[in-house]
């Protein structure tokens, strides 16, 4: 068992550890309320790091590892870390000084069920050294944060109020941030980055998910193909499956769908389905 | 549970090789037809016809349906083959018997060569048995695994008493006509190997193609167990007593496990979610429309036969060439391109899988050269079976004209599926 944990511990791994850290983390914040549900835990759990568990709920990381102490952890904090996280002296003004703003509501798109990346991406190729992004969404775009800090980007987020979140982007050549999210497996395919990407783009309350790994062939087909008849047009079907379906590719795309792949253990897979 | 998540590459090889010797099979079963037009209306007993039964049934139905199986048993008992390398002497054995055999049928050579090319095929066969046997004994619970089994089982007992047919040229030692054990021997491949695998293989994909939501397989084994004890009861009775009033009972039987099966396709058809039939399909279809018609014909070769009249020996000639060149070469036409582009597909485009610039299965075949060749084919029995009515040597050569002209549109666009390049740009962009 684990016990010692930092920043970059999984949900899942903390789960694992110790169950009670559910009803704990509760207490903590009603929004790991979510952590309830099997499908969901399974869903986030393993792919979230405690720091960018406390972004996403919109609580203090100090407070969630106080938390974890308090029923049994041993914490350790590295000192970057520390630093950035007690930096709350730290504001967007600050963080953006000397560039002007080019600011990006990505909300209509995200309500048309579009995914606004390629916008994104769009308009922070077209953006001058002396410009900074300001992208306004719902939730923390942690993988567009990745990606961005990947090209060499710095980012600042705020929540000025309840589902509304600005992150800014400056350029900054000189840091390079490894990413928080957990690295993808070795074998996992170049989906796979994609696959992560889309799960946040829809979040937990816009995926609906079956588990078709015990049905006989071709009942997992059926049952897929009549699960995405009951699917909105912004919603997206997780389908944990024993291996690539396929014959089902085909009639995605002819219902015009469109899937990403994500590879888990012993050649199965996860799927994710939504409409092109 | 073993996973087959991941195609595994020995399979990729085998199965191609199966499709790609078993279409070229296809072509020269098509050209010794046209040689042997003018005895198509003669006695079927006869070294040409001969040969182009056993081209058709082993080389063009039999290799296809073991490089199908191949392909398929792992992803119906998600299980691994259990020996790949059983597969390619399976293949190697077979098919250098089927060579010998088919040559000395054709020159009627009923010596050495016909021998050994009996042993090879009944040693590729047993192979294949015994690998399918041993691939699928792990989970004996699935009513299609026990079709397959017994499909295996009829096929080597098929080639069994085929081989003693051979021997028995030479030695003379069978006590019985050797026409009465070639009836045994037809049918025995017929409906033992061919309807029991066809059966258990369609019951199994069709389904999946149409995408249909009821299934009912009470019904497939009530097929299963009609078809069997018809048959069983066929070579028995048949072995003693030779064609009598009792086949029409035994072939009733059967019927009804072919009626049980087609109530079980039926069914899937009607709650089917795909709306859109393709080509493939309708192939399948007018497979199953060929093969009504050949059990149509079997009562009158029953009839004929006890009253000795010689046509029975025309209707055989019309049932036969029904069940291969209808039944059988149209369902292959067409499940072709269901199963051989997935397989290719699974080995260039897994692992990009998701990346919507990947071709689809369907793409990597020419769907033009498939509604070419559904015409030819339509053109074929409408034609051929115009001729055979009214034995027009014209006619009948026309027909076979098509159905060569199918084989090579057939193995073109297994070939453009074999040979099939990812495009560059798709590596580039991955």
């Amino acid at each position: 068992m684990k016990s010692t944990i930092n920043p970059d511990t999984r949900i899942s791994d903390l789960i694992k550890a110790n169950p009670l850290v559910i009803e704990t983390l509760v207490e903590l914040n009603p929004n790991f309320g979510k952590l309830r549900n099997p499908i969901l835990r399974n869903l986030l759990a393993r792919r979230v790091s405690i720091s960018g568990a406390c972004r996403i709920a919109g609580c203090r990381l100090s407070e969630f590892m106080d938390k974890m102490m308090a029923i049994g952890f041993k914490t350790e904090m590295p000192t970057e870390f520390t630093q950035a996280l007690t930096d709350d002296t730290m504001t967007a003004a600050i963080f953006i000084a000397g560039h002007s703003v080019v600011e990006l509501d990505v909300r209509p798109v995200l309500a048309s069920g579009e995914d606004p990346l390629k916008l994104i991406l769009k308009t922070s190729k077209a953006l001058n050294d002396n410009e900074c992004l300001k992208i306004i969404n719902t939730f923390e775009p942690i993988p567009l944060i990745n990606l961005l800090c990947k090209q060499g980007y710095r980012s600042w987020t705020e929540r000025p109020e309840v589902d509304t979140v600005y992150t800014w982007f400056v350029k900054d050549e000189t840091s390079r941030v490894v990413p928080d999210r957990p690295s993808p497996e070795p074998d996992a395919t170049n989906t796979g980055a994609e696959f992560e990407k889309m799960i946040n783009f829809f979040g937990p309350e816009r995926i609906h998910t079956i588990d078709v790994t015990g049905l006989e062939m071709p009942k997992p087909m059926i049952k897929i193909l009549e699960s995405l008849t009951e699917l909105k047009e912004d919603e997206a079907l997780f389908v944990y499956h024993k291996k690539l379906p396929v014959y089902l590719l085909p009639e995605l795309k002819d219902r015009g769908f469109r899937y990403f792949i994500e590879k888990r253990p012993a050649g199965m897979i996860n799927m994710l389905i939504c409409k092109k | 549970m073993n996973s087959v998540a991941t195609q595994n590459p020995l399979l990729y090889r085998l199965v191609v090789w199966h499709y790609l010797i078993s279409s070229l099979c296809f072509v020269c079963l098509s050209v010794m037809l046209l040689f042997a037009a003018q005895n198509l209306t003669g006695h079927y007993f006869h070294p040409q016809l001969l040969a182009i039964t056993h081209m058709a049934a082993l080389g063009w139905g039999t290799l296809v349906i073991f490089g199908a199986i191949y392909q398929l048993l792992p992803v119906i008992l998600e299980t691994e083959l259990y020996s790949h390398k059983a597969g390619w002497w399976s293949l190697g054995l077979f098919f250098a018997g089927l060579i010998f055999l088919v040559y000395s049928f054709w020159n009627f050579q009923p010596g050495f060569y016909m021998q050994i090319g009996s042993v090879l095929l009944l040693a590729g066969i047993g192979i294949f048995g015994a690998n399918v046997f041993l691939t699928a004994k792990q989970n004996r619970n699935d009513i299609h695994q026990e079709f397959i089994i017994t499909a295996c089982i009829w096929l080597v007992a098929t080639a069994l008493l085929g081989t003693l047919l051979v021997f028995n040229f030479r030695y003379a030692f069978l006590q019985k006509d050797h026409i009465l054990f070639l009836k045994l021997h037809a049918h025995m491949g017929l409906a033992g190997w061919f309807l029991m695998l066809i059966t258990g293989v369609s019951s199994k994909l069709i389904p999946m193609f149409l995408v249909s939501k009821q299934q009912k397989p009470v019904v497939l084994s009530w097929s299963y167990y009609l078809v069997n004890g018809g048959l069983l009861f066929f070579v028995i009775d048949t072995y003693f007593a030779g064609l009598n009033i009792k086949t029409y009972f035994a072939a009733s039987i059967v019927l009804a496990g072919i009626v049980c099966w087609l109530s079980f396709i039926a069914g899937c058809f009607r709650s089917r979610m795909r709306k859109k039939l393709d080509l493939s399909i309708w192939h399948s279809l007018l497979s199953f429309l060929l093969l009504g018609i050949a059990i149509i014909v079997l009562p009158l070769i029953v009839f004929n036969h006890i009253k000795a009249d010689p046509r029975a020996v025309d209707y055989s000639l019309l049932y036969g060439s029904l069940l291969f060149m209808g039944w059988i070469s149209s369902l292959i036409l067409g499940q072709t391109f269901k199963t051989l582009p997935f397989i290719v597909w699974l080995k260039h485009y897994q692992h990009l899988a998701g990346n919507s610039t990947i071709p689809m299965p369907a793409d990597i075949f020419k769907s033009k050269l498939l509604k070419v060749q559904f015409v030819l084919f339509l053109v074929f029995i409408l034609v051929f079976y115009t001729g055979m009515f009214y034995k027009s040597a014209i006619l009948i050569k026309a027909g076979l004209g098509c159905f060569l002209a199918v084989a090579l549109v057939y193995l073109l666009n297994v070939l453009i599926v074999i040979f099939h390049q990812p495009q560059q740009k798709v590596y580039e962009q991955s």
